[in-house]
């Protein structure tokens, strides 16, 4: 029976399928609109390189066409945003299960499988202390893996309590970026710092916490938090609208990197801002052929930024560029020839500068003149380094820890 | 579904009009599992805008991108299908859902929208906001993939 047909049978099954989703929608959000601040650059100046790439996060930034108001939601006058501090009762039924419960809104409790935690991303804090993000099917779902031992918090209900990006301060504290707000969890309990939706949230070498998310205008907007208040940054004029991103890093010298994927095979951007202004690096550019999808950034140890993607769906090639500050470096590229499918990716560095790669395809590192195969097989979604060079990754039994044969 | 008391019919009944579509689109774009929460997300952001959206010559189409861009996570994360019920379907090669979720996003939503669910290429073209050629473009591109990952010729 020819590919065509099948498809349209197939059509059949995916319809009743379609018709069978239940679509809700979540109450909306008060926005407070106001003045533009003028945005306030800090250096941070490292002499221990290793030391701010350990603390720098990569994340995730959504760009929602549309999303938002005309101006960001912050705090009006720069005063402290009001803490809201979670109850985070424990679930009897389940031991290893908190709830936190936001005030007007109920909390549950869920069964949790711990297979899959983590496949939405990982933030490797020490060999034996992982952070992991909910993949497919666990919307809202934050974990913290320490010595063994999972605990579990589901921040908020679905939809809107998909976790966006996950970050750890130096002084480790954890930053959560959701669809319902930003979190921050300092070791024993949740508190909201942030009543708005947010698509990523990072950490600087320095400990300063930058969030972001989109405007009405489809431009990306940038705030850093001063320790009372979130300090909004310029927007891009020129960013294109329908762009999501799915990556942003703070580098050691200051700049906010992020990432804006074209959705297809078209070419992503890569933004930068550098404390005034935000610009567009076309990527296309500096590569050649400059990776089309799936483009992920991290920062190398000597404060350096690196972007890997692939170029196209063929060939499977997978491409990384070094950029210093000035000129960029090409790596060799790598071949996947066996995947299957793409599926999610990601990208993290060492203290010893060796990237590491992991997507449907498998793990891969590479010390920036050659390429190491790892894992060669389906489904490792994330991966992260710790401060002391363990790698963990998440695959969809669990977060592992890498051991060289 | 949260309906005001003053403009709530005509948003209701907006709804009730472009969700079908609106999942279907999804679907397509982000798989089974992640679409009802994406059209969630978009139908939120319309109530909201509504003053807005409700002006739009292609809301569908302006949904379609905010539930995707919404729907995107830290981490690309792989479109799930589901396999027909055991029984079901046997002429249908068994890796199809899978291969579907291979394919790049704008070939999985062409192939999926055209071929699965019968919709027009100026259609998917109008929701995409691309050319009818470049939807032509991602279809072969998407069925040649497709043969490609089944290991078929037809």
């Amino acid at each position: 029976m020819s590919l065509e047909r099948q498809l349209a049978d197939y059509g059949k099954h995916l319809r009743q399928a379609i018709a069978d989703l239940e679509v809700s929608i979540e109450p909306g959000h008060a926005v407070r609109p106001v003045p533009k601040e003028e945005p306030v650059r800090q250096r941070w100046l490292w002499p221990a390189a290793a030391a701010a790439v350990a603390a720098v996060i990569v994340l995730a930034v959504v760009l929602w066409p549309g999303g938002g108001s005309e101006s960001a939601p912050f705090v009006d006058d720069g005063s402290t945003v009001p803490g809201t501090t979670l109850t985070v009762p424990t679930t009897t039924a389940l031991p290893t299960t908190t709830t936190a419960v936001l005030p007007g809104i109920e909390g549950f409790a869920v069964s949790v499988d711990d297979a899959g935690l983590g496949t939405g991303g990982l933030v490797a804090v020490s060999a034996g202390k992982v952070w992991a993000v909910g993949g497919v099917g666990q919307p809202g779902l934050i974990g913290r893996l320490e010595d063994g031992d999972w605990t579990h918090w589901r921040l908020v209900p679905s939809p809107s309590g998909q976790v966006n990006g996950l970050a750890v301060a130096p002084d480790g504290t954890v930053w959560a970026a959701a669809n319902s707000g930003v979190f921050s969890f300092d070791g024993a309990e949740w508190t909201r710092r942030f009543d708005d939706p947010a698509g990523a949230v990072g950490v600087d070498g320095g400990g300063t916490v930058w969030i972001g998310g989109p405007l009405q205008d489809n431009r990306l907007w940038l705030a850093r938090w001063d320790g009372e208040s979130w300090v909004r940054v310029d927007p891009n004029p020129e960013a294109p609208p329908d762009r999501g991103a799915t990556s942003m890093t703070v580098l050691a010298d200051g700049d906010v990197w992020i990432v804006a994927p074209m959705g297809g095979w078209g070419g992503d951007l890569v933004m930068r801002y550098d404390g005034t202004t935000t610009e567009s690096v076309a990527c296309w550019e500096y590569l050649d052929p400059c990776p089309g999808v799936f483009t992920e950034i991290a920062a190398a140890p000597n404060g350096d930024l690196l972007v890997g993607g692939f170029a196209n769906d063929i060939d499977r090639q997978y491409r990384v560029a070094q950029f210093d500050g000035d000129a960029w470096t090409i790596w060799p590229a790598h071949d996947w020839p066996s995947a299957e499918s793409f599926g999610a990716s990601d990208m993290a560095v060492g203290p010893d500068g060796v990237l590491w790669f992991a997507f449907e395809g498998g793990l891969a590192s590479a010390d920036g003149t050659e390429w190491t195969t790892q894992i060669e097989g389906p489904g490792v979604s994330a991966v992260d380094v710790a401060p002391d060079g363990t790698v963990l990754y998440a695959d969809s039994d669990g977060v592992h820890t890498f051991s060289t044969p | 579904m949260i309906v005001g008391e003053v403009q709530g019919g005509s948003f209701a009944a907006f709804a009730d009009g472009v969700t079908p579509r609106l999942k279907a689109a999804l679907v397509a774009a982000v798989g089974v599992e992640r679409a009802a929460d994406a059209a969630g997300e978009a139908l939120a952001y319309a109530w909201e805008h509504w003053e807005s959206v409700r002006m739009m010559e292609n809301p569908v189409g302006y949904l379609y991108r905010v539930g995707v861009s919404r729907g995107r996570r830290w981490r690309p994360l792989p479109a799930v299908f589901p396999s027909p019920p055991n029984g079901d379907m046997p002429w249908v090669e068994p890796g199809l859902p899978k291969a579907l979720g291979g394919l790049s996003e704008r070939q999985r939503v062409a192939v999926v929208l055209v071929h699965c669910l019968d919709w027009t290429q100026d259609e998917v073209a109008g929701l995409l906001g691309i050319s009818r050629g470049s939807v032509q473009t991602h279809l072969e591109r998407g069925l040649h993939h497709l043969r490609a990952s089944l290991g078929v010729t037809l």
